[in-house]
């Protein structure tokens, strides 16, 4: 998975993290059929902004993710990622949107 | 006279073809005939309509221009009784039973402009100019937070010493000062319009809403109440909303100042702005109107004699007309009213209201009223907990939830979720949460004990046991200690 999220990186060389993330989301939810997602770009210390996805309207234990300083993403259901893949999937969305 | 830095500043801010990109055959959103016409049109609007008028509000849809007339044109008193409950009834739909609670705090009131009602306009010689230095600002918070505020809007007079650098440099120092376990989540700001490079730099401060009133949407009336200054510029005010949202500041707040113009006239302008936002930007209008009412102000007589006063009768009906006009939008009653017409108001509908309000200069750290240094007087002088306390005898939760813009739910997104009538699945957890905070660490005993009920009430009303467990659990870390638990 991190491999294919970095290929991703190296055909949107040079584009930003808003032009990239609809193809992270898509890569996602084809190996996760299912999966609620919601992107942010994160602005000061406080503002997590809207830019793609919608997730769950209601979801009691979403799973929030900072990747660096400018990016986040809410997933309403991380369970349908395996535990041991998801920290790999993290890892890889941070380098992406580094 | 200006001095010519000031005169240079003036003459940079406004940018012509961030005006001109935003309008619709060469025209602003105002088309004041077509408005005028249809008020005229819908004149003794019967009763079958008015109530199927009620149905589509009630289904949160947004209403047509025709719609909105035929309502404003009612005159059957009984209609309005109807039509304020199904006001309420909207406002539980889309945000249940909750209040959110914000403080206003005036950071400066230099000011280039020359409203005739303003108790800031440049020509004003009783008013007594300050802009507060990040100390001065730093123990402002401090006092509001030491009251339990989590909820600001900062507002800023037009003039280059509160330009925008200043202006962000005062979000990072309210977004930084801590006193205790309280500190500022969100803060909104009320600011002269900016180009859409100025307001990035809001944006990537961490702004909450932008907000700018349009003060009245009749054109007429507009020049004649703005001689000079850059606020004179109608078409910049009227497109700084569209600006802020094209700037990524996705939560905008628009208003009407109501006194200046016929007010049936500025709700139609208020519904214009609304549709025109939502075309062009994916269906994402304004995410809270406010409808001030013109009070009186130092040395400006305008305020108490111009024609078009709104009295509390009429503030009723026009708050009402709002709420089922954009029936999924927050809607804001300030402290400019008395606690007798907010404690009656605030059932039609609104969402979000202020307390223990100082609108002075510095005022809220002296913890006095200064008149001099105020933009006008306030109506409404309760505490905070007070108008707590008021609310819950109301059976209103009090809410100073900001989970919203801090988890992605902002924009399209919110709007998304509140036009379902289902962002209150969200505000009511989030409102018991935020207010189990405030009971613990800011309320008098004697609003714990009047007020606590509301979190058992408000508890038990959650729609499934899951919610309730994962509140429970939240409730229970809030005990133990902990602080800012949200969903």
């Amino acid at each position: 998975m991190q491999n294919r999220l970095l290929s991703i990186l190296d055909n949107h060389s040079g584009q930003s993290g808003e032009d990239i993330i609809p193809s992270l989301d898509q890569c996602l939810k084809q190996a996760y059929p299912g999966l609620q997602t919601r992107w942010s770009r994160v602005y000061g210390r406080r503002r997590w902004a809207h830019i793609y996805g919608g997730g769950e309207i209601f979801c009691l234990n979403p799973l929030r993710v900072e990747l660096g300083a400018n990016y986040g993403l809410y997933i309403d259901n991380p369970e349908l990622i395996p535990p041991g893949e998801l920290d790999t999937i993290i890892e890889g969305l941070q380098q992406a949107l580094a | 006279m200006e001095s010519l830095a000031v005169k240079q500043w003036m003459d940079s801010v406004i940018k012509p073809e961030q005006i001109e990109k935003y309008y619709n055959h060469g025209k602003d959103f105002i088309d004041e005939p077509f408005i005028q016409e249809t008020l005229l049109k819908t004149r003794q609007p019967d009763k079958t309509r008015v109530r199927e008028i009620m149905a589509k509000s009630l289904e949160l849809q947004r209403l047509d221009f025709d719609e909105t007339a035929a309502l404003l044109n009612c005159t059957d008193e009984n209609l309005w009784q109807e039509m304020y409950a199904t006001g309420l009834q909207i406002k539980h739909k889309v945000y249940g039973r909750r209040i959110v609670f914000f403080a206003p705090l005036y950071v400066s009131n230099d000011c280039v402009n020359s409203c005739v009602y303003c108790g800031f306009r440049h020509e004003n010689k009783e008013t007594i100019r300050h802009r507060l230095t990040m100390e001065e600002l730093e123990a402002e918070i401090k006092a509001l937070v030491s009251k339990g505020h989590k909820r600001l809007i900062m507002v800023y007079g037009e003039h280059p010493s509160s330009d925008v650098n200043y202006i962000a440099e005062t979000l990072k120092v309210a977004y930084a000062t801590k006193l205790g376990n309280g500190e500022i989540r969100r803060v909104n700001v009320n600011a002269a319009p900016m180009s859409i490079e100025d307001l990035k730099i809001l944006r990537d401060v961490g702004i909450g809403t932008f907000q700018v009133f349009q003060e009245t949407y009749h054109h007429a009336t507009y020049k004649k109440m703005h001689p000079r200054g850059l606020k004179s510029n109608m078409g910049w005010r009227l497109y700084a909303s569209h600006r802020a949202m094209d700037a990524g500041v996705d939560d905008v707040g628009i208003g009407a100042l109501f006194g200046l113009a016929d007010w049936k006239f500025e709700v139609m302008g208020l519904l214009a702005h609304t549709i025109d936002l939502e075309e062009k930007f994916g269906g994402v209008g304004p995410h809270t109107i406010s409808f001030p009412r013109m009070q009186p102000a130092t040395n400006t007589p305008f305020a108490e004699r111009s024609p078009n006063l709104v009295d509390n009768d009429t503030f009723k009906k026009l708050v009402t007309v709002i709420r089922l006009s954009v029936p999924y939008t927050g809607m804001i009653l300030t402290a400019r009213e008395t606690a007798e017409v907010r404690n009656d108001v605030i059932n039609v509908g609104c969402s979000q209201i202020d307390a223990d309000s100082n609108i002075g200069i510095g005022a809220y750290s002296k913890d006095k009223v200064e008149h001099n240094t105020q933009q006008f007087e306030l109506g409404d002088q309760r505490s905070l907990d007070e108008a707590i306390r008021d609310m819950a005898k109301m059976g209103y939760i009090t809410s100073f939830c900001t989970a919203d813009y801090r988890c992605g739910r902002t924009g399209g997104c919110f709007m998304g979720i509140a036009k379902k009538g289902n962002i209150h699945n969200l505000c009511q957890p989030n409102a018991i949460l935020t207010f189990k905070e405030y009971l613990l660490d800011y309320a008098s005993e004697k609003t714990r004990k009047e007020a606590s009920y509301l979190i058992d009430k408000e508890f038990e009303a959650l729609p499934n046991d899951n919610i309730k467990q994962t509140v429970k659990a939240m409730l229970d870390r809030i005990e133990a200690g902990e602080r800012d638990l949200f969903l």
